[in-house]
């Protein structure tokens, strides 16, 4: 076959084709959507005493104009003065968060970050730290790279963290914190980010918007976001950190993010490289089931059109490992792919008829997540 | 990686409902819950990144695909209140704003750049062969006389029927600076768009025209084996198994030669596509567009909303992040003192819209004038019309 465009974009649509079926159940743990309500509320409720992050510091803090009052209540600029104003305060804002911006890149995948702590702690998305303990590339605002490790994450609210792991003499810049639960609608913000990736002749991409919605876990901007954004910090006009950059719907209004005080909140947990939960809807799956009566590590069924069916796994196969952690019981698999991350490649180690091998098994998005 | 949403849509819209209310979240619309992971890009050569994704049902995704660049909501930052206070700021920009139509259509918005009616737009959003119609604030409408096309910057210069008029006030130099803001002027005072400056002046490489479909050696020929959702292929109604015998009106057997013949075409021109589907045999006109690789994916052109045409190629633009439509483009630019800072040459994807600085529009302009000030002929003599010559 040749195509008008590259190869890779007509996998994409025979990928689309295929995979087109799946829309119908696929599970590897059933209804644990429940379970994790249940923790999810829990955790909620937990008060985290530990708190590192402190606000009134950091580089990012621009003096408000008096005339911006109003505006920073949520309202909309009625003069050419007001809109002056807005603009000294947006360009200051912009211009002071350009060094706490960093990109992020672990793994095959690019996204954004920011600087909070002095010591090098750096906000992101659960999405783009991966997994706890995972190298990370730091893209500085200069062009300079800099090693960090993920640490903890809070999938449920898409909340990640990661250290840049090499010292240096001077201590980071860090952004200024603000307070993501006295939000209110319609209050004019900043995101800034790589949007695309890295890209020295632009550096970090600024826009501007206004708070749409606080949801318990989200908020929602029309600050237009697209990949490589995630895990980038929202400002308000004071140039004090709010949220960070999650995941977004097809109306360019739909602009989801982090707000600032599940970092504050989970700090301890995610700065010891606690992981857990899910991102609600992206759930991991492979497509396997287990004996309900007994917790042995062996596959009763393999759901049609699944990752695990297309990767070669069978009724009966009993799984030793995945990705060199050892499995003993059905549980230990279930525990492993809920750490995974849809579109991840794990490698799965088997056993069947005496035979022992490894497959590469794609995983994908749980449908009833 | 992202295109497996496409079978998964339905059943995640519903499930993601259940999802996010069962950890306590509350979205007030169920129109607003089409969540999706912000995709990340591989950072080099390595495999696909990982993208996660929970999309809307099916039968919405068919909708046109400029819908995703309207704002929905009233308290957002485009709104009304919010426009009207660029009233004073804008200045006369608005009397030095056009707008070019093709019968009740907007193509694109154009600058006035000589009082003896010059006018220059984004040049590949002009359809070929067409008549064209130039609006001016005054409800004035003229006939539109093509002087001169600059492939490198996309910009045309247009003369119209009109003398006395008044040109924009060119903001030179201009050196953008993030934050600032930067208003879409339209025919009236409060202007169509408004947004900040994202990022300065970069370039962007040329990608190649595609038109979003891929192709495979059948026994009838050469035939279409997929179309990209959203691609200008699909807004022309090809079909996956249509064979494809000409492009152009020139007869084209080998699939080689297919790729070849639109690889030789200009972002954002009309193509004339000889096709057979089953039995009969037609010819379909589809535009063909320059979009970048990332975009190849239905999931990533819903997201985007409707992109230019050409999008790609500019030797020198600084990026805003203005909401535009693609026929929104190609008109001035203005900052809060009234000065037409550049010509927004395109809407380049959900966060960037790209405008070509004042000065480079403004000595593009000058250098033609003066060279072809001899040649120059009044405004509806029939020597000059029709005749494009290129400009560097």
């Amino acid at each position: 076959m040749s195509a008008d465009f590259e190869s890779t974009s007509s996998e994409h649509l025979s990928k689309a084709a295929t995979l087109g079926p799946l829309c119908f159940v696929l599970l590897l743990v059933t209804h644990l959507q429940y379970a994790y309500s249940q923790q999810f509320e829990s955790s909620v409720r937990e008060h985290v005493v530990a708190k590192p992050l402190t606000s009134n510091s950091g580089h990012t803090l621009v003096a408000v104009d008096k005339r911006l009052y109003r505006i920073l209540d949520g309202a909309e600029p009625s003069s050419l003065v007001e809109l002056k104003a807005m603009e000294s305060q947006q360009s200051r804002v912009s211009q002071a968060i350009q060094k706490v911006t960093v990109n992020v890149q672990q793994g095959a995948a690019q996204g954004s970050g920011v600087l909070v702590t002095p010591t090098g702690h750096i906000l992101t998305a659960a999405h783009v730290a991966g997994k706890p303990g995972r190298d990370a590339t730091i893209v500085l605002y200069d062009g300079t790279r800099v090693r960090a490790k993920t640490l903890g994450m809070n999938r449920f609210l898409d909340a990640g963290l990661l250290k840049i792991t090499e010292t240096r003499a001077e201590p980071w810049p860090t952004a200024s914190l603000g307070l993501s639960k006295n939000l209110k609608l319609g209050q004019w913000c900043i995101a800034a980010g790589h949007p695309g990736g890295w890209n020295k002749e632009r550096g970090a991409v600024v826009r501007v918007g206004r708070i749409n919605s606080v949801l318990q876990g989200t908020l929602v901007t029309d600050c237009a976001l697209i990949g490589g954004d995630s895990g980038g910090p929202l400002f308000n006009l004071e140039g004090k950190l709010i949220g960070v950059h999650s995941r977004i719907g097809t109306d360019i209004g739909d602009n989801m993010h982090v707000p600032v005080d599940v970092y504050t909140q989970y700090w301890s947990r995610m700065s010891n490289g606690e992981a857990w939960g899910v991102l609600p809807g992206f759930k991991p799956m492979i497509g396997i089931r287990g004996m309900s009566a007994n917790d042995e590590p062996v596959i009763e069924s393999v759901i049609p059109r699944s990752p695990a069916e297309k990767a070669g796994l069978q009724t009966g196969d009993r799984i030793l490992s995945i990705d060199d952690k050892q499995i003993e019981t059905f549980a230990d698999i279930q525990r492993a792919i809920e750490a995974s991350l849809p579109g991840e490649r794990i490698l799965i180690g088997i056993e069947r008829a005496a035979q022992r091998f490894r497959l590469e098994v794609e995983v994908a998005v749980d449908e009833n997540s | 990686m992202s295109s497996y949403v496409h079978g998964l849509m339905r059943r995640n819209y519903l499930n993601c409902i259940v999802g996010v209310a069962a950890c306590g979240l509350a979205i007030h619309s169920a129109s607003r819950l089409t969540v999706q992971q912000i995709p990340t890009r591989p950072s080099e050569a390595t495999r696909s990144p990982t993208t996660l994704l929970v999309q809307e049902p099916a039968e919405r995704s068919s909708r046109r695909p400029d819908f995703s660049n309207l704002l929905r909501q009233s308290s957002g930052r485009g709104n009304f209140h919010t426009l009207r206070a660029f009233r004073d700021a804008t200045g006369n920009a608005w009397r030095s704003t056009v707008r070019i139509m093709d019968g009740d259509d907007q193509v694109a918005f154009g600058a006035i750049v000589h009082g003896d009616g010059y006018v220059v737009t984004k040049a590949s959003q002009l359809p070929i062969g067409r008549t064209l119609v130039c609006e001016l604030f005054d409800e004035r409408r003229s006939k539109i006389e093509p002087v001169a096309i600059s492939d490198e910057h996309d910009l045309a210069i247009l003369r119209i029927g009109y003398k006395g008029l008044a040109p924009v006030d060119w903001e030179m130099p201009f050196a953008p600076q993030r934050g600032n803001w930067l208003a879409t002027s339209s025919l009236n005072p409060t202007p169509v768009a408004v947004g900040i400056v994202s990022a300065g002046y970069q370039s962007v490489p040329k990608k190649r025209p595609i038109l979003g479909v891929s192709l495979e050696d059948s026994t009838m020929g050469t035939s279409i084996k997929e179309v990209v959702h959203g691609s200008g292929g699909d807004i022309a109604g090809l079909q996956v198994g249509d064979v494809i015998t000409s492009i152009n009106g020139k007869d084209l057997s080998s699939t080689n030669a297919i790729i070849e013949e639109i690889k030789s075409c200009k972002a954002g021109q009309t193509i004339q596509i000889g096709i057979v589907r089953g039995r009969k045999a037609s010819e379909i006109a589809a535009r063909v567009m320059d979009l970048a690789e990332e975009l190849w994916d239905p999931t990533e052109l819903e997201v985007n909303g409707s992109i230019s045409h050409r999008s790609t190629g500019y030797s020198k633009v600084f990026l805003h992040d203005t909401v535009l439509l693609p026929n929104q483009c190609g008109g001035p630019l203005v900052n809060l003192n009234g000065k037409v800072v550049g010509i927004n040459i395109a809407r380049a994807g959900r966060v960037t819209s790209y405008a070509i600085p004042a000065d480079v529009v403004s000595s593009l302009v000058t250098n033609h004038l003066k060279n072809t000030k001899s040649s120059v002929v009044p405004a509806g003599a029939t020597k000059s019309s029709a005749r494009i010559s290129e400009v560097r």
